[in-house]
């Protein structure tokens, strides 16, 4: 293989003497375009890869002929995946199943946001604790604010069909996605490169800072236009974020409506006296909820177990002091250690269950020699058994191949996979549909709408599950993010089993050494297997092992 | 070395090395032989690289005496031609078991 460079001694090809030669046409709008598009294209090609083939495109693109051969040339390229890259339709799955995440998360969110309303004085306790728990599984997902935002976007737009907000237009849901998409995307940036470097406490409080300043924005944006209808001033911005949030009429501000008419937008009601402030943070809660919960789920992404620690293992090689206590493969190899103990357990009590089996067979022989009968019977019985014990081994042995053939366990894994995949896609469809229909529960009309508006307990959106094709979408999102799951987890115990055998042996090679837990040498091979841990995806079990590791040390520091 | 991921495109451009296994041929006329866009045919050919099957060597001239760069070519290697032509004989058996009897010539 001749790569990095024009090697010497290559002679020109026999098939070069076909290739179209003749001056290179230089110049022209197709020609910097096409080279543009060749140098674009070639950037993207892995390291090693990408001077060469700029080099090649070029060259090719000299000899191409016309300007439509150049141009073809040039685009197929630019807009082909690069040798590493995957392809077009593993990136239309993948697209498919962020989309899937984004929607399954927007929809949790919403429903969270909408229980939360439906507490009343307890709406900040249940949104804090929806936030904690769409944290929690925002750091076993990543997921694209685009996607998110396009959700959200699409969620509180279709939401709405009976005209119950006054202000949910495209002129009020638009910023404010518009603004919480560039603010969540900047502070997941930033805290993901902060994370990639170790530095967890900077990477949280930008993320809890960032957060919580793209909120306060988002809110003040899709509000704006809202608070020039009622007239209320744009100085109490900063206060419509929080306020939102809680229990209607804790505070009011703005313009008094003693009479209770309302004529904003699309609502037309009247009622009891209210003030304008009512109004907005109704309708800012609206968005604002979810909003909340869906930050949390993608700024947690930026902390997913799989950025942190190889992060931390990266530290770990760094700074062999640090190994110690950060990829500290000791737990596992104390795990290891009670393996070989247990499989030692395991061989001295079958070595006592034979003896205490055949305990007749020998002392039986010795003590009555003159009895030949008697030991040409027990002789004869224990041949039958060994032999009967051998056919087993070797049947069960013949078994035990058979099903750990590749081929095999390629066909199970493939039968059974589809298997599990339709039956929880199924089993998780119908759910979907049997729920879909329950989340609907905002109110039918402007007369029911407004009071629940003054008190800040209106549900909101799932408007669409009244049609049909809005309960097959819930059902579909659900169903794929239910085989994700099932998908993920498989995955995971897949990885275990498979890895089980390899790690014990690798922890078995470190414990023959002498003074294990004292030397960079030891401490580089911990680094050196916990980051194998890691990259094995055996994310659960490293994080076991690093906890378990600290714990040993702790043990040591103290001895 | 792992093989490269065989498929319909990857057949296509082996069958154009194995035309003339001893040939070097550059990027433009294996995208003519295979009918491949060349987006398709650079990372087939890297993929068959990265595996042993192809290699490549830079054209030796003068570009300035030319007037043109040095183009790249790409010829099979002698493990290449043997895994080649077993892949493409491979499918040739499938296809003829797909077609079935009747495809098959007609026997006097």
């Amino acid at each position: 293989m001749t790569r990095g460079g024009r090697p010497p001694g290559g002679t020109p090809a026999s098939g070069a003497t076909s290739a179209p030669v003749g001056p290179p046409r230089s110049g022209g709008v197709v020609d910097r375009l096409a080279r543009g598009l060749v140098v674009a294209a070639a950037r993207r090609w892995p390291d090693d890869l990408a001077g060469i083939m700029r080099e090649e495109w070029l060259a090719e693109l000299a000899m191409a002929g016309g300007w439509r051969r150049k141009l073809a040339f040039a685009a197929s390229l630019a807009v082909s995946p690069a040798v590493d890259e995957p392809s077009w339709q593993e990136r239309a799955t993948g697209l498919g199943r962020s989309a899937a995440v984004a929607a399954g998360v927007t929809l949790g969110a919403a429903v969270a946001a909408n229980l939360a309303r439906g507490a009343a004085m307890f709406a900040p306790v249940v949104l804090v604790a929806a936030t904690v728990v769409l944290g929690l599984a925002g750091r076993r997902v990543r997921v694209s604010g685009f996607l998110v935002g396009a959700a959200v976007f699409a969620f509180l737009f279709a939401g709405n069909p009976v005209p119950v907000m006054p202000f949910m237009g495209a002129v009020d849901v638009g910023p404010a996605v518009a603004v919480w998409v560039a603010g969540i995307t900047a502070a997941a940036w930033w805290s993901r490169r902060l994370v990639a470097v170790g530095r967890l406490r900077r990477a949280a409080g930008v993320a809890a800072g960032g957060g919580l300043l793209t909120l306060e924005l988002a809110t003040a944006a899709g509000s704006a236009h809202a608070a020039s209808v009622l007239g209320v001033p744009a100085w109490t911005a900063p206060a419509w974020f929080p306020l939102a949030l809680l229990p209607g009429d804790t505070v009011s501000f703005g313009p008094s409506f003693p009479d209770g008419s309302a004529a904003f937008g699309s609502l037309q009601s009247s009622g009891q006296a209210f003030h304008a402030s009512d109004i907005l943070l109704a309708n800012a809660a609206v968005m604002a909820g979810p909003l909340l919960l869906c930050t949390a789920f993608v700024l947690a992404s930026a902390f997913r177990a799989t950025a942190v620690r190889p992060a931390a293992v990266a530290r770990a090689t760094a700074h062999p002091a640090g190994a110690r206590t950060t990829a500290h493969p000791a737990g596992a190899r104390t795990t290891a250690h009670h393996t070989t103990v247990t499989r030692a357990t395991r061989h001295q009590s079958a070595a006592a269950l034979n003896t205490a089996h055949y305990p007749t067979t020998a002392p039986r022989a010795t003590a009555d020699q003159r009895c030949s009968s008697v030991l040409r019977i027990n002789f004869t019985y224990a041949l039958i058994r060994c032999a009967g014990y051998a056919a087993v081994r070797w049947v069960r042995s013949r078994i035990t191949e058979a099903l750990a053939s590749r081929r095999f366990r390629a066909w199970a894994s493939r039968i059974t996979g589809d298997v599990r995949r339709i039956a929880v896609g199924v089993a998780a469809a119908g759910a979907g549909l049997a729920v879909a229909p329950l989340l609907s529960s905002a109110p039918a009309n402007a007369d029911a709408a407004l009071p629940r508006m003054l008190d800040n307990t209106t549900a909101f959106g799932f408007g669409f599950v009244e049609h049909p094709s809005g309960v097959g979408l819930v059902a579909l999102v659900v169903a794929v993010l239910a085989v994700r799951t099932a998908d993920a987890r498989h995955a995971v115990d897949a990885g275990r089993a498979v890895d089980a055998g390899p790690a014990v042996d690798a922890r078995r090679a470190v414990d023959a050494g002498p003074a294990v837990n004292a030397g960079p040498p030891v401490d580089a091979r911990r680094a050196v297997d916990a980051g194998r841990a890691v990259d094995a995806g055996r994310a659960v079990d490293a994080g076991r092992a690093v906890d378990a590791g600290r714990a040993v040390d702790a043990r040591d520091a103290s001895a | 070395m792992g093989g490269p991921r065989i498929t319909a495109s990857v057949l296509r451009v082996l069958a154009g090395l194995l035309a003339e296994p001893g040939a070097q041929r550059y990027g433009l006329e294996l995208m003519q032989e295979s009918g491949l866009p060349s987006g398709t045919l650079y990372p087939i050919l890297a993929r068959l690289e990265r595996a042993g099957w192809v290699e490549s060597r830079w054209e030796q001239i003068d570009p300035v005496a030319e007037g043109r760069p040095s183009r790249r070519y790409y010829q099979l290697t002698a493990d290449g031609v043997v895994a080649a032509r077993r892949e493409v004989a491979l499918m040739q058996q499938q296809m003829s078991r797909a077609a079935g009897p009747a495809a098959r010539p007609q026997e006097a």
